[in-house]
């Protein structure tokens, strides 16, 4: 990242997390590295996609600002969702009130799945799994995403386009991304040291 | 599908839309089976991955946190300025009291400095009113006028500009000034000036109250060069700029170099850097950020800005851009400075098209901005058309002969194709072209100078149809057209004169390193063959010159320019159309030694290409070239061919149809092809097709430093 570039000094002095003479860490692997999952991760507790940047960018300002206050013995990845947590539901209390409780309730629902939810847990490098998994669906289904993310189109354009009804395509959507978590996680499994 | 299933699908679609109704019945089904929340949990995140996978608007994430965090800095900064300013305030009034009076010699200093200033009050006006010589005006276009003291008269071509000079320029119309030390600033329509100067140090400075200015500034001896307006100062440390003042802001863009960007107050000083822009807004310094082209993006629908970047299309349900990668047709590739190269095969989107067309139907205003290279200007062909063939359909810019010309139906058009001239166009040259329509309005640009218009072409686009926009061709493949499209932009909106001059030099800051590589010389820009010619019968069709297969040679060396250097490209479409069994030859210069690239056609006794002669020993038995390979016959092949010399050691590399035929590197004293083949005595590369009939469909040759 151009001109920005921290040295913590709490990584420094930690040598159980960062052994002398290797490189400092830098913002832009941790960045780079956790960005896919924190991402996903607060949309994952219901933030609108179009907001969801928005909010991840605020956890690594957060982060950037208060880098010496990471614990050493807290993994970095664990930190920032804790972070993510806290601005989600400042988020969502942003809301009307009404809106804010039932918000609220489901973030609250979604947190208590997390430990089930093997994406949410992943450690391994998440993005990855999915270039790899997205490889392997069907022609038909990559052109489904395509039209859904790539021209991000609503399930009643992608319909008429496809002559089919919005609901065959939400229920088709359904079931490739549930294809796709079920091989995202059997290879971040089969990455992961025993 | 479960019911519950229904529910989260329809809030994975987007979540920011459930209503309070749909919220609870998906929080009762979601207590009813906790199951199902793992299920949803994984369907959000799953959505989002494929979103930051697929969708353009979201893979830029790291740029976002960049910026997110730089503008953090900034703040901080500011905070940080202000508290050492008051800090600074807080000394200045803790050391106060200390202070008893003057020491003697700074009274004695007061003393002088009063009787300056009385000789000041009495002489300043008279030198004011004169000034002093700075600069001289090399170009006008259009009115300007200039005012010293009380006289007001127009401004002309060769006047010498002193301090305390106003020029104004007329709108449509631009200045040129020039420093002794070539210092240039151009001056567009609109602006008001001031000339300006530190009468001690004799440094530089301007003061625009309102319009833009370009400068290229020279390296500064007597001090950086100073631009005031109403909002900023720029202090040049560098060299190029551009500055615009408009009633609430004053706008600078650095093309190469830095300079000290600072607000009128003093309360905020960035340096921008070459390729930047900074902004002074409401007396509030704006983020810098980088200089693009185009300029502002708020209304392209289409975007090509070269092949290392997507090519974008927005999306009408969306508003958002997408990628819309163009899809090559044969003849088409992509040149190694990552434009469009057309050498009778074109670019198509049919998607992007279609969706161009939908946008600028809802606006009825739209302008097609290119930067394209024609090969030569013996030519004809379709540059960019948006469904468009047979002379009707949307809109097509195209190329006859040396003119360039813009065709356009609307619905008030009555079916009939409108067309605005263009112009002149020059082979080899970059050109930067904008077309704007607006109903009542067709202008026509080139390089950022209005050079056609058109008032009475009227209506609305509500009579475009779908179909593809292309590149090199019209919509259906036909009426191709040859050479290079650095970038294409299509708005809708009719973009105004001051961004189009904008545009064109974004672009040439952005690209400024792809400008400075050397430039193609076609042969085939202007002249035919006989320029050329140093043996047999050369004849000039429409698109290529031909052979009669009676020793035909060409000699390689741009008319116009003069010798090339001794590292040297050569590039030919080459199609044989029969063989007379003699190979072709590139006879090469090579310092100061010769040699032949041999490449041997269908029909040829011999199948091996290579070099003549390396130490005395023929192509086909030193190693130099591929043996088993013949051109075929009736099929286009494009042949480089790359000479490089570094003192005593030299390369030759020789790709047909991009692949290595021909490649050796050695001493070039090794290169005896001299002592065989005394007839032949150019300093310049000759092509010699021998006995066999061809055409040459493009040649050109190039320079290399």
């Amino acid at each position: 990242m151009r001109g920005i570039r921290i040295v913590s000094d709490e990584f420094g002095t930690d040598a159980g997390r960062r052994p002398a003479g290797e490189e400092p860490v830098e913002f832009e692997d941790i960045v780079r590295e956790t960005s896919p999952h924190i991402r996903a991760y607060i949309a994952g507790m219901g933030v609108p996609r179009h907001d969801v940047d928005d909010v991840a960018q605020d956890v690594y300002v957060e982060l950037y600002r208060f880098f010496d206050r990471v614990p050493a013995d807290v993994p970095m990845k664990q930190w920032l969702k804790g972070i993510a947590r806290n601005l989600c539901l400042n988020y969502f209390r942003r809301t009307s009130r009404r809106s804010r409780l039932q918000r609220e309730a489901l973030v609250e629902l979604l947190l208590r799945a997390e430990s089930e939810c093997t994406i949410a847990t992943a450690e391994g490098p998440i993005r990855r799994a999915l270039d790899t998994c997205f490889e392997k669906l069907p022609q038909e289904s990559r052109k489904l995403l395509s039209l859904k993310y790539e021209q991000e189109l609503p399930s009643q354009t992608i319909a008429e386009r496809l002559s089919s009804t919005s609901e065959a395509i939400r229920v088709a959507l359904f079931r490739v991304r549930n294809a796709l978590k079920d091989c995202i996680s059997r290879r971040l499994a089969s990455e992961s040291p025993a | 599908m479960k019911p519950v299933e229904d529910l989260i699908s329809r809030f994975v679609e987007d979540p920011g839309a459930a209503t309070p109704e749909e919220l609870d019945a998906l929080i009762d089904a979601l207590e009813q089976e906790p199951a199902m929340v793992v299920r949803l949990r994984e369907q959000l995140m799953l959505d989002d991955l494929l979103a930051q996978k697929l969708t353009v608007d979201r893979r830029y994430f790291m740029a976002q946190v960049e910026q997110r965090i730089a503008d953090y800095e900034r703040g901080q900064q500011e905070i940080d300025g202000h508290v050492s300013d008051l800090r600074a305030l807080a000394e200045a009034e803790i050391e106060r009291p200390a202070r008893r009076g003057p020491p003697l010699w700074m009274n004695l200093l007061m003393v002088a400095a009063a009787v300056a200033l009385v000789a000041g009050v009495f002489l300043a006006p008279n030198l004011l009113s004169q000034g002093r010589a700075v600069a001289r005006v090399e170009a006008i276009e259009g009115e300007a006028q200039t005012v010293v003291g009380q006289s007001v008269h127009p401004l002309a071509v060769g006047e010498v500009l002193k301090t305390h000079q106003h020029v104004t320029v007329a709108e449509g119309g631009s200045v040129t000034i020039v420093y002794a030390d070539k210092t240039r600033v151009e001056l567009a329509g609109g602006t008001n000036l001031v000339v300006g100067g530190d009468p001690l140090t004799g440094a530089k400075a301007l003061t625009v109250t309102q319009g833009e200015l370009f400068a290229d500034v020279a390296k500064q001896i007597a001090g950086p060069m100073r631009f005031n307006t109403p909002h900023a100062v720029a202090t040049v440390l560098g060299t190029q700029l551009r500055i615009t003042v408009e009633a609430q802001a004053t706008r600078l863009d650095v093309t190469e170099g830095l300079v000290e960007f600072a607000s009128k107050d003093g309360s905020a000083t960035v340096r921008v850097a070459a390729n930047e822009t900074g902004e002074v807004r409401d007396n509030a310094m704006l983020p810098t950020r980088l200089l693009e082209w185009p300029d502002n993006r708020d209304s392209v629908v289409f975007l090509f800005e070269g092949s290392d970047k997507l090519t974008l299309a927005r999306n009408p349900s969306s508003g958002n851009f997408r990628d819309t990668p163009l899809e090559e047709v044969a003849g088409a590739s992509l040149a190694a400075n990552v434009h469009l190269q057309l050498s009778g095969g074109q670019f198509v989107t049919e998607d992007g098209g279609n969706e161009v067309t939908q946008l600028c139907q809802r606006t009825s205003q739209f302008s097609l901005e290119t930067i394209l290279t024609p090969e030569r200007t013996r030519i004809g062909g379709s540059i960019v058309a948006l469904a468009f063939a047979n002379g009707r359909g949307n809109f097509e810019l195209a190329q006859e002969n040396d003119r360039l010309v813009f065709r356009l139906q609307t619905d008030g058009t009555m079916g009939k194709t409108e067309t605005l001239n263009l112009g002149e166009i020059a082979a080899d040259a970059q050109t930067h072209v904008v077309v704007t329509y607006r109903g009542g309005s067709l202008c026509g640009y080139i390089d950022g100078k209005q050079v056609a218009r058109r008032d009475d072409v009227h209506g609305g686009l509500g009579n475009w149809q779908e179909g593809r926009l292309a590149i090199g061709g019209d919509s259906v493949g036909g009426h191709r057209w040859r050479g290079q499209v650095a970038g294409v932009a299509v708005y809708d909106r009719a973009i105004e004169a001051d961004e189009v001059a904008r545009n064109v030099r974004n672009y040439r800051s952005v690209h400024a390193v792809a400008a400075r590589e050397p430039q193609w010389k076609s042969l085939m820009a202007e002249g035919g063959p006989e320029a050329y010619s140093l043996a047999g019968n050369w004849t000039a069709a429409d698109y290529s010159w031909q052979s009669e297969g009676t020793g035909e040679r060409l000699l390689l060396r741009p008319a116009a320019s003069g010798a090339l250097e001794k590292n040297y490209d050569i590039r030919t479409e080459l199609y044989v159309v029969q063989s007379g069994g003699e190979p072709i030859e590139l006879l090469l210069p090579v310092g100061s030694q010769h040699v032949a690239a041999v490449l041997q056609p269908s029909g040829s006794r011999s199948t091996a290409n290579g070099l003549d002669l390396i130490d005395l020993v023929p192509a086909s038995d030193n190693g130099s070239g591929l043996v088993g390979r013949q051109l075929e016959l009736q099929r286009i092949y494009t042949i480089d061919c790359q000479v490089r010399v570094s003192g005593e050691q030299a390369s030759v590399l020789v790709l047909v149809d991009r692949e290595p035929w021909v490649e050796w590197t050695g001493p070039r004293a090794s290169l005896s092809l001299r002592t065989e083949r005394k007839d032949w005595a150019e300093d310049a590369p000759v092509l010699n097709v021998g006995n066999n009939r061809v055409q040459i469909h493009s040649v050109k040759v190039r320079s290399q430093p």
